[in-house]
């Protein structure tokens, strides 16, 4: 079956071979960096000076829970899921409000607004970092778990709204119409009929801001200080430095902070590519 | 008595239902206010309060600022550090085009090939590295590049090569390619998903007409799919045109713009001035001279783009 298409389509198998052949050179270029490092996180420490991107004689956990304890990767660990928990869901929130209004709903100056949200998108962090962080010291909030949440609540709008106006702009007005026929204000009508409707695209949207979180550096570099407060990245950072003669513990220090973002990954990978696909494609 | 209640009541009834009316238009505005206050206090209250501090001399710790005007954006343009970071981030930007782009669009247009089976293995493992935090990233490529152990140069080293195991990250000539390599290793893939779907989204009757002229893949690679996929290239490339002049994280992480500056972008020069060397006017004119310069380079690409 497979040749009579392939002689459909006249795709010589030559070429195949040799297609086939770039395409998974790529996918190990893609996977063993981070193969490798895992792989090194398991070997016994004796053995990574040695032969350090080698095949292990033999497997241990010992510097993953070094790492956990002595490294205090567990912290870190801890504190980027207190942080991602609130600050995801406040983004979205307030994304969900704001992208239904801009897509179903109906006033005036609405695309100019829109508009308007979406600046957002081309500055740089570095020109808003300094008053921010002058913001969330007037606050009291500097070295705080929420001096790394509160400021991506108005961040994180412009790529939130954009991506939650597109899902909420693929419903059928009708619907809003059948929901204003049932009585629904405004309000229920999100809540009751729409929202129920994009939920999985929602989840699309989550999936992406969960991965900034966790992977956010220069807001959690500035604006903690105290080690115990520090997220996964800054830990691993400073801890890279610090123990940056002990091979075995940095591998096991990338490995717990990356194993978690690619499990969630591979979980919903399905949503990632549809968050993409979705903000790029309509 | 009728009369002159009618008269007093009409103005009334159409005042109150003109607020009505009103109310109903604004009401809208209470899903976005929420949204638009945090965006408001932390975004644009920010970058306002940026611009301010541009026009200032100021360490950032003292009580007594001192007002010079446009001085800073003076002296800014006259800096050859400065100059020497956007040149870096102009080759970050033709970089970014020419090899994580190119090769998403590629690898999309590959596993869209006829008789190509394993699509969404590749896509979720070229896609990977996306995923992974600049961190752990750069730490890896760091081993990757190191001269003594690092896996590169032993390899060239066991094929003999030793003239070219270089120390990557420590040589200022090969420097700012290693870094881009790094970065282009977590962007090839984020560009081969969007190319993807949108070449899946293609009419195959295009192609299939094609076919029947006797173009070659290739031919229809060039002549049929990328013109038909303009619009969506021109959307990964402004997004990469972007990041590009926004690129900081894996370059601090990597080599925080050494070995001297020689790969250093204006996100670090810029992080370098206002917090390690306590000029924070003259950082804030530089991050607010690279939005001016995104916002310009955007408006006009995007303009060129639509004219084309």
């Amino acid at each position: 079956m497979n040749n009579t298409r392939l002689t459909e389509f006249k795709f010589p198998s030559a070429s195949r071979v040799v297609v086939y052949l770039v395409l998974i050179i790529f996918a190990f270029i893609s996977i063993i960096p981070i193969f490798w490092m895992v792989l090194a996180a398991l070997k016994p420490p004796a053995e990574i000076a040695s032969n350090p991107f080698g095949w292990p004689t033999k497997l241990t956990f010992e510097n993953l829970a070094q790492a956990w304890t002595v490294g205090k990767m567990g912290q870190y660990f801890l504190n980027s899921v207190i942080v991602a928990v609130p600050r995801v869901f406040g983004v979205l929130i307030l994304s969900t409000l704001a992208g239904y209004a801009f897509a179903k709903l109906k006033f005036p100056g609405r695309n100019k607004l829109f508009l308007f949200m979406l600046f957002g998108l081309m500055v740089p962090i570095q020109a808003m970092i300094i008053p921010l962080y002058m913001d969330m010291q007037g606050l009291g909030l500097i070295n705080t778990y929420w001096a790394m949440i509160l400021p991506y609540y108005g961040l994180s709008m412009p790529f939130a709204i954009f991506m939650m106006r597109a899902f909420f702009r693929e419903l059928p007005d009708e619907l809003m119409e059948a929901a204003r026929i049932d009585g629904c204000g405004n309000f229920r009508a999100l809540l009751y009929v729409m929202l129920p409707l994009v939920l999985p695209a929602i989840s699309s949207l989550l999936v992406f801001e969960f991965m900034w979180s966790w992977n956010d550096f220069l807001i959690p570099l500035l604006f903690v200080y105290t080690d115990s407060l520090r997220t996964l990245p800054l830990g691993l950072m400073y801890f890279s430095t610090q123990y940056s003669t002990n091979q075995s513990l940095v591998a096991a220090g990338v490995a717990i902070s990356t194993i978690p973002i690619l499990i969630i990954y591979f979980i919903f990978q399905r949503k990632f590519i549809h968050g993409l696909t979705a903000g790029a494609l309509k | 008595m009728s009369i002159s209640n009618e008269i007093s009541n009409t103005p009334t009834i159409s005042l109150q239902k003109k607020i009505k009316n009103w109310l109903r238009m604004l009401m809208p505005m209470a899903f976005i206010l929420p949204a638009l206050i945090f965006y408001l206090v932390f975004t644009i209250w920010p970058i306002i309060g940026t611009f301010r501090l541009s026009l200032f001399t100021w360490d950032g710790v003292s009580s007594v600022m001192q007002f010079v005007g446009l001085k800073n954006y003076a002296t800014l343009l006259s800096d050859p550090l400065f100059w020497e970071s956007f040149g870096h981030n102009m080759i970050w930007i033709v970089a970014m085009v020419l090899i994580p782009v190119s090769l998403g669009l590629i690898f999309a247009w590959l596993l869209s090939l006829p008789g190509i089976r394993g699509i969404s293995f590749f896509r979720v493992t070229y896609f990977m590295p996306v995923v992974i935090s600049l961190v752990a990233v750069g730490i890896v490529w760091n081993w990757i590049y190191d001269p003594t152990f690092g896996v590169l140069d032993s390899t060239l080293r066991f094929f003999g090569l030793n003239f070219l195991a270089l120390p990557w990250l420590g040589d200022p000539q090969t420097v700012l390619g290693a870094i881009i390599v790094a970065a282009s290793w977590t962007y090839y893939g984020f560009c081969m998903v969007i190319f993807l779907s949108a070449m899946q989204g293609l009419d195959p009757s295009y192609f299939e007409a094609a076919k029947l002229e006797g173009c070659k893949t290739w031919q229809s690679f060039i002549y049929i799919t990328i013109p038909l996929l303009k619009n969506i290239i021109t959307l990964v490339v402004l997004n990469s045109l972007i990041a590009s002049f926004k690129v900081f994280d894996i370059v601090y992480i990597m080599t925080n713009g050494g070995p001297f500056h020689s790969s250093e972008v204006i996100g670090t020069y810029m992080y370098s001035a206002a917090f390690s060397n306590s000029q924070v006017g003259y950082g804030s004119a530089i991050s607010i001279f690279l939005a001016l310069v995104i916002v310009i380079i955007s408006v006009v690409y995007m303009r060129f783009a639509e004219r084309e």
